[in-house]
C-alpha cells in the first residue's frame, strides 16, 4: 500500500485496544449462542411436547413434564376403532407408493441418463415443475374427476397411483443425478463381458445407485405418511383412512381438540418414521449427491 | 486365440468428425499389437469398434476369420481393460474377477474357484479377494482388471491405456509384467497408448495413427530407426528427431549454408535443386570439439541432463540441432562444436507430403516403411 497522505490521528475508534477486541469477540460469541438456543428451542419444543403430553392425564399446549403421569391415554386411544388400523393403512399406502415410485423411477432415470433424446432436460424439468409445484390443491378437482372416471374412488390403487404420479418425477430427477455420476466404462465393460441392459441395471446400476434409491424411498414414505389431502379426497370408507386423516377424529364436534388422544396418537404416528429413518441410514447410508463419493 | 483383420473401417461421428478413415489392418494370432498416436487420432475409436462399443459407418472387422462387424460386444469373445479399470465398487475383488462368469450363469462355487486360480497367477490372493476395489492400490486394481479380462478367456485382449493411471515407477513394473503375461497367455492383444515408449517396449508390431489413418505400420525398431514420414519421426523417440530443411547442391545436402554428405542409399533418389527435410535422431549425431569432415558447426545454446547422456541444443545458422552426448564429453554453453550425422541413420523426407524420399507419391496409409538403408 502506498501512503500518500498523513497517517490518521490515533484515537480509540481507529485502533481498538486488544482488550476491547476481546470483549467484542466475547459478546458476539454470546449473541451467536443465544440465537442458536432460540432457534433450537423453536424446533425442539414441539418434540418435547410430543414426549411429555402423551403421558399426562391432563395435557395442555405447554411443553411441561407430566404433572400427573399416566399411561391411561393409550388404552383410551385404542378404544377408537379407527386409530390403530389407520396406522396400518398408512404403512400399506406408503409401502405401495414407495415400491411403485422406485420401480418406475429407477429404469426411467437410467434411460434418461444414458439415452440422448432432444429436449430431454426440458422434459424432465417440466415434469418436475408440474408434479411438485402444481399438484395438491390446484389439481384437486381434475384429479378427483380422473380417479372418479377410472372408477378408482375409495380404492388404495387410486390413492397410490395419484401419489406415485406426483412423486415419481422428482424421484427420477434425484436418481438420474446418481446414475449420471457413474462412469460409462462400468456398463461398457459389462457389455463387453456379455451382459444385457436389464442385467447391467440389476448388477451394476442399481447397486451403484443404492444410496440414491434409499434417499427416494425414504422421501416417498415420508411424503405419503404426511399426505392428508389425497386420501381425504379419494377415500370414503373411514376404515380405509390413513393416520394423517384419522387424526382429525380426535376433535370434538365443537372443534375442540382432545389433547390426550391427539398427543398419544401423534407419538404412535411419528415412531414408524423415526424407526425407518434410523434403519435406512444404518443399512444404506444417505448420500444426497451422487458425484461426491462417501 | 484368433487373428484380427480390419478392412476399410470408417467411423464418422455425428457432427462430421472422421475418427477412422478407411483403415486396413491385420493382426496376427498371438501378436502384441500397439496402436499409438496423439489424442484424437482415432486409436481409441478403433479399439472400441473392435470391442463393439462403437458401430462403424463402413468396413469390416473379422476376428478369427468371422465377420463380427454387426455383432454385439457379447458375441465377439473380446475382453477389454479400461483406462479407469471399470471395477465395480460394490462388488468384492473376487466377484469382480468372476463377473464375466456370472453373466454366463456359472455357479457360485465355480466362480469363486476361477477367481482364486486366476487371482493367484496375478498375486491377488487371500484376504485381498474379499476386499472392495476402493481398498486396493492403483497397481492392485490394475491387476484385478487384468484378472477379470483373463477370467473371461477371450480370443482377443483390448487394452485402453491400462498403465496411464499408475505412477511412473509402477508403470515400468506393470509394463514388464504385462508383456510377460501376454507371452505366457499367447492371446492376441491390441494395446492403445499415447506413450511412444510404452508402445516401443511392449509391442511386436505397432501402428502409428494420425487423423484416423495409419501413418506407419511396422515393428517398434523400424518405427524408431526408419520412420516412414516426418509425423512418425516427430512422434516417436523420447528426444525428438532433428528435422532440418536442406537442398541438394553439388552432390551434397546443404543445411543452413553448410554441407553434409548424401548417404549412398539416398543419392540415387535425389537430384540437384531438390529440397528435402533431413531427419536424424539426436542419438545418431556425433559431436566433436574439433573440426570433422562433412559436418555442421554451431554454438552450444542449452544443456539438458538426461542421466547417462546430456541433450545438447546447438544453434547452426538459423536452425537448432539436438544431439545426445555422453557425460564425459559434454561441452559448455557457448562452445563452438562440430556435428556429424551418422550416415547410416540419416533420413530424407519430401518437403511436400513429409513421406520418405523414394516412397511412392500417393501416400499409402498402411504401407510399411520403405527401407532406404542397405542393412
Amino acid at each position: 500500500m502506498v501512503r500518500d497522505h498523513p497517517a490518521p490521528t490515533p484515537g480509540p475508534t481507529q485502533e481498538p485496544s486488544e482488550s476491547a477486541l476481546l470483549v467484542r469477540r466475547f459478546l458476539s460469541r454470546i449473541g451467536f449462542y443465544v440465537f442458536v438456543v432460540i432457534v433450537s428451542a423453536f424446533f425442539a419444543l414441539p418434540m418435547l411436547w410430543l414426549v411429555f403430553a402423551p403421558f399426562d392425564a391432563h395435557p395442555t399446549l405447554a411443553a411441561t413434564p407430566p404433572s400427573s403421569p399416566t399411561l391411561a391415554n393409550f388404552p383410551d386411544l385404542l378404544k377408537d376403532p379407527y386409530a390403530l388400523p389407520s396406522l396400518v393403512n398408512s404403512v400399506v399406502l406408503a409401502a405401495a407408493t414407495m415400491v411403485l415410485v422406485v420401480a418406475a423411477a429407477a429404469p426411467a432415470a437410467y434411460a434418461l441418463s444414458r439415452v440422448r433424446i432432444p429436449g430431454r432436460d426440458l422434459l424432465l424439468y417440466v415434469l418436475l415443475l408440474f408434479s411438485s409445484v402444481v399438484t395438491g390443491t390446484a389439481a384437486m378437482v381434475p384429479l378427483f374427476l380422473l380417479v372418479f372416471d377410472l372408477g378408482l374412488i375409495n380404492t388404495y390403487i387410486g390413492v397410490v397411483l395419484v401419489l406415485a404420479g406426483g412423486l415419481t418425477p422428482a424421484g427420477i430427477f434425484i436418481l438420474k443425478d446418481f446414475v449420471d455420476s457413474m462412469p460409462k466404462s462400468y456398463e461398457e465393460s459389462a457389455r463387453v463381458f456379455g451382459a444385457g441392459s436389464f442385467q447391467i441395471l440389476r448388477d451394476i446400476v442399481l447397486p451403484y445407485a443404492r444410496p440414491g434409491l434409499a434417499v427416494i424411498a425414504v422421501w416417498v414414505v415420508v411424503n405419503v405418511w404426511s399426505n392428508f389431502l389425497i386420501p381425504f379426497i379419494l377415500l370414503r370408507d373411514p376404515g380405509m383412512l390413513p393416520a394423517a386423516v384419522v387424526v382429525y377424529n380426535f376433535y370434538t364436534e365443537g372443534g375442540q381438540a382432545n389433547l390426550r388422544l391427539i398427543s398419544s396418537f401423534g407419538l404412535l404416528y411419528s415412531i414408524p418414521v423415526v424407526v425407518m429413518y434410523l434403519f435406512v441410514n444404518r443399512r444404506y447410508g444417505f448420500r444426497f449427491y451422487g458425484g461426491i463419493k462417501g | 486365440m484368433a487373428d484380427l483383420e480390419i478392412r476399410g473401417l470408417t467411423k464418422i461421428f455425428p457432427g462430421g468428425m472422421r475418427a477412422l478413415d478407411g483403415l486396413d489392418l491385420q493382426i496376427k494370432d498371438g501378436e502384441f499389437f500397439a496402436l499409438l498416436g496423439p489424442s484424437g487420432c482415432g486409436k481409441t475409436t478403433l479399439l472400441r469398434s473392435i470391442a463393439g462399443l462403437e458401430t462403424p459407418n463402413s468396413g469390416q472387422i473379422l476376428i478369427g476369420g468371422r465377420d463380427v462387424t454387426r455383432l454385439p460386444p457379447a458375441a465377439r469373445d473380446v475382453a477389454m481393460v479400461f483406462q479407469d479399470y471399470a471395477l465395480y465398487p460394490h462388488m468384492t475383488v473376487a466377484d469382480n474377477i468372476a463377473y464375466p462368469l456370472k453373466v454366463r450363469r456359472v455357479g457360485r462355487k465355480e466362480r469363486r474357484e476361477t477367481a482364486e486360480s486366476v487371482g493367484r497367477s496375478l498375486q491377488i490372493q487371500g484376504a485381498m479377494l474379499d476386499r472392495r476395489p476402493g481398498q486396493l492400490s492403483g497397481g492392485q486394481q490394475q491387476r484385478v482388471a487384468l484378472a477379470r479380462a483373463i477370467a473371461y478367456r477371450p480370443h482377443v485382449f483390448l487394452f485402453d491405456e491400462p498403465l496411464s493411471n499408475l505412477d511412473a515407477r509402477l508403470r515400468l513394473e506393470a509394463r514388464t509384467f504385462l508383456k510377460q503375461l501376454q507371452r505366457e497367455l499367447g492371446v492376441t492383444t491390441v494395446y492403445v497408448t499415447h506413450d511412444q515408449a510404452e508402445a516401443l517396449a511392449l509391442a511386436d508390431r505397432m501402428a502409428v495413427m494420425d487423423q484416423g489413418r495409419i501413418r506407419q505400420l511396422d515393428t517398434p525398431s523400424n518405427c524408431f530407426l526408419r520412420p516412414a514420414n516426418t509425423f512418425v519421426a516427430a512422434f516417436i523417440g523420447s528426444t525428438p528427431m532433428n528435422l532440418l530443411p536442406a537442398t541438394v547442391q553439388d552432390g551434397k545436402f546443404e543445411v543452413a549454408g553448410q554441407k553434409v554428405m548424401i548417404p549412398e542409399t539416398i543419392r540415387a533418389q535425389v537430384s540437384a535443386g531438390d529440397t528435402v527435410i533431413l531427419g536424424v535422431r539426436p542419438e545418431y549425431v556425433s559431436v566433436s570439439p574439433t573440426e570433422l569432415p562433412d559436418s555442421l558447426t554451431g554454438t552450444v545454446r542449452v544443456l539438458e541432463n538426461l542421466g547417462v547422456d546430456s541433450l545438447v541444443t546447438i544453434v547452426v545458422g538459423d536452425l537448432r540441432v539436438q544431439a545426445t552426448v555422453p557425460e564425459e564429453r559434454v561441452p559448455a554453453v557457448g562452445d563452438r562444436i562440430w556435428l556429424a550425422p551418422d550416415q547410416r541413420r540419416l533420413l530424407a523426407y519430401r518437403q511436400d507430403d513429409g513421406e520418405q524420399v523414394g516412397a511412392p507419391t500417393v501416400a499409402q496409409s498402411d504401407a510399411p516403411a520403405r527401407v532406404p538403408s542397405a542393412e
